[in-house]
């Protein structure tokens, strides 16, 4: 076994639990850190090992040859994947039956990564659809405006029970509370995923129980209003499925509970119904380009093309669909372990990467059905870059965009998704596949 | 793509070019990408990828009066949660094709609110054709020839059935779109504010509805 492979085993063995017992009120009592350090279960020590971890995923990569099931213990742990649900809660999801999006679901998931023969080797249409389909029942039973969840088992664990429904920080607060650990604030924690790579900052880890003893499916920061209501299912989640589900398998629960993770908790703004925090993704990456490369910028300014028009399906699945897959298996090593919102670097990255070939297109739409493969490695090298020297109010609205529902209303200067579409060519011309056909009368539209 | 734009006049009063933005609309999974795929590039999976957002190419055809028509398609995901993005793609179209899966009735009842919504808003002069597709399942039809032409002429909607698995009629969907624009009105086949769609100036009149192949 390779020495760095080991270097995993050793890492994700160790305990990811802090065994500090909350005091009365359910505040953690273990954030007196300095008396924990020596204790290898302190909210200190687990900090230092995930950071050890995500500084590991960047610097080395997991190691090709480490089979899948290492990679769905690091996701577990970079995840902070605390609530792992069990097999009986999981049964009981798919128990219920087909849920409301069903046809839906099946509409797509027989055609997912079918164009991958390994995919489909090992990955089932039914547990897709299975998956998926217990993920939209969950959905189901959290009401909007609800604290907490439906009727059933899945209901809210009740760790925190003075969790509130008075607004978007309730849950960071209910969160702390619930689990012990560390996690004061789930705001504080998104950000400090970043904040590794732009300073020093140390980032706190959002709930460390990653193997409870009780099998508590539902949590506050899943299940309370305060986090955003996603779409039960939407196309596209079937492609965020399907990698994880890869590397699961035969697990469908780990699949399952990861997935869940991801869509209800680091990017519930991506799958909220009307998919703003999408819409929001490609305006950052028009920003972006503005600040890294200018002339890129005017160059699809001036054929109309805003991001909306060619990276929302990127955005949206995380580069999901990239290939080849395990390319992006090690993507999205780099985007758990720092943060999904840094795709939206990756793929101003793999705009930069191409650019001359952009730029000296008549066709750039073109340019992107013919999209080079997915180089992981360079994409996060450009991306460590590009991050450094980010604007500070852009690199703010990048780490929240995924999940922070604040900054969607028209007070932090959202005007919403129906503000791209006045961005649209309006022209037949305007799409910018025709200057091959151009002439000077028309030559600014493109 | 055949027609080089060096050899083609895109400007003056002898056109023999233009450029067209067609959008594909239709529920999911209807077989709105394989359509576009089996004409732009002679293929067909039988397991295509769902669509996210939209995807885009290009496609020419030529036409029985000698001029050539490229579509800008604009491939646009099916599922209704992908609604609210599809003004994005029609607005400014020239032409829509409107695709239904001739085995699933409850596609063509969302084909026929697509129509009245893009006869609602979008451009004016728009074209649409509606596309039964699965043509192969013919055995499994649930939505008969007859209704759909019935309907389609009633809404003065170009109107063909076909496979995109077998090829059939593919290329007569968009042949018929070509033959059908007006090439006088095409400047105004999109009529918008900023529109210099000066590429597809005046040729003369021409019959909008003739028939090609």
């Amino acid at each position: 076994m390779a020495l760095l492979q080991v270097k995993y085993e050793r890492l994700l063995s160790a305990p990811w639990s802090v065994t500090l017992a909350p005091s009365a009120n359910g505040e953690p009592s273990g954030t007196g850190a300095d008396a924990d350090a020596g204790n290898i279960n302190s909210p200190v020590a687990i900090r230092a090992r995930l950071n050890h971890l995500r500084r590991l995923v960047l610097l080395d990569g997991l190691p090709r040859s480490a089979p899948q099931s290492l990679r769905s213990r690091l996701w577990t742990v970079l995840l902070c994947d605390s609530d792992r649900p069990s097999a009986a809660a999981y049964s009981a999801l798919i128990a219920r039956g087909p849920s409301s999006v069903h046809s839906k679901i099946c509409n797509d998931a027989f055609r997912t990564f079918r164009g991958d023969a390994d995919f489909g080797d090992r990955v089932p249409e039914a547990s897709l659809v299975r998956v998926l389909s217990a993920y939209a029942h969950t959905v189901a039973d959290r009401r909007p405006g609800m604290v907490g969840s439906g009727p059933d088992a899945f209901s809210l664990s009740s760790t925190s029970p003075s969790s509130s429904a008075s607004g978007f920080s309730s849950p960071d607060e209910g969160a702390g509370r619930g689990f012990g650990g560390p996690a004061r604030s789930h705001r504080r924690s998104r950000s400090s995923n970043i904040l590794l790579l732009q300073s020093d900052a140390e980032p706190t880890v959002p709930s460390p129980e990653l193997l409870p003893t009780a099998l508590q499916v539902g949590s506050p920061r899943l299940t309370a209003a305060g986090s955003p209501r996603t779409s039960p299912y939407v196309q596209g989640m079937n492609v965020l499925l399907a990698p994880i589900l890869y590397i699961t398998m035969p697990g469908e629960v780990d699949a399952f509970g990861l997935y869940r993770l991801l869509c209800s908790y680091y990017i519930p703004m991506y799958l909220v119904p009307s998919l703003d925090g999408v819409h929001m993704g490609c305006q950052i990456i028009d920003e972006c380009l503005s600040f890294f490369d200018p002339e890129l910028a005017a160059f699809f300014n001036s054929k109309n093309m805003p991001a909306s028009l060619y990276s929302f399906p990127w955005v949206l699945t995380l580069s999901g669909a990239a290939k080849p897959l395990s390319e992006v298996l090690r993507l999205w090593d780099f985007l758990f372990a720092f943060g999904p919102h840094l795709n939206i670097l990756i793929i101003v990255a793999r705009l930069l990467q191409i650019r001359n070939a952009l730029l000296s297109s008549p066709s750039p739409m073109r340019v992107f059905r013919n999209m080079p493969d997915l180089n992981a490695g360079h994409a996060i090298s450009l991306t460590l870059q590009l991050v450094k020297s980010l604007p500070p109010g852009l690199f703010d609205r990048l780490n929240r965009h995924t999940w922070d529902s604040s900054l969607y209303t028209a007070a932090a200067g959202w005007t919403g998704p129906q503000s791209t579409p006045d961005h649209m060519p309006s022209t037949p011309l305007g799409m910018g596949t025709s200057s091959n056909y151009n002439t000077s009368e028309s030559a600014d539209e493109f | 793509m055949a027609n080089r734009p060096t050899s083609m006049a895109v400007s003056g009063n002898n056109r023999s070019f233009f450029q067209y933005k067609l959008v594909l609309l239709g529920d999911s999974s209807v077989g709105k990408s394989s359509l576009a795929l089996r004409f732009v590039r002679g293929q067909f999976q039988e397991f295509q990828e769902s669509t996210i957002g939209a995807a885009f190419m290009t496609q020419s055809v030529q036409c029985s009066d000698g001029t050539t028509v490229k579509f800008e398609i604009w491939d646009t995901a099916g599922q209704e949660r992908y609604h609210s993005l599809a003004p994005m793609y029609y607005r400014g179209a020239h032409c829509a094709v409107v695709v239904y899966d001739i085995s699933d009735a409850s596609t063509f009842t969302r084909a026929k609110s697509w129509v009245r919504e893009l006869q609602r808003q979008a451009p004016p002069n728009i074209i649409i054709a509606l596309a039964g597709n699965k043509l192969d399942l013919s055995h499994s039809r649930q939505v008969s020839e007859e209704e759909a032409s019935a309907y389609a002429a009633e809404n003065k909607l170009l109107f063909v059935e076909a496979s995109a698995k077998t090829d059939a009629n593919v290329k007569l969907i968009f042949t018929r779109v070509a033959e059908a624009i007006p090439k006088s009105d095409a400047a105004t086949a999109a009529p918008r504010s900023q529109d210099t769609s000066s590429k597809t100036v005046n040729l003369g009149e021409e019959d909008n509805r003739r028939k090609c192949c």
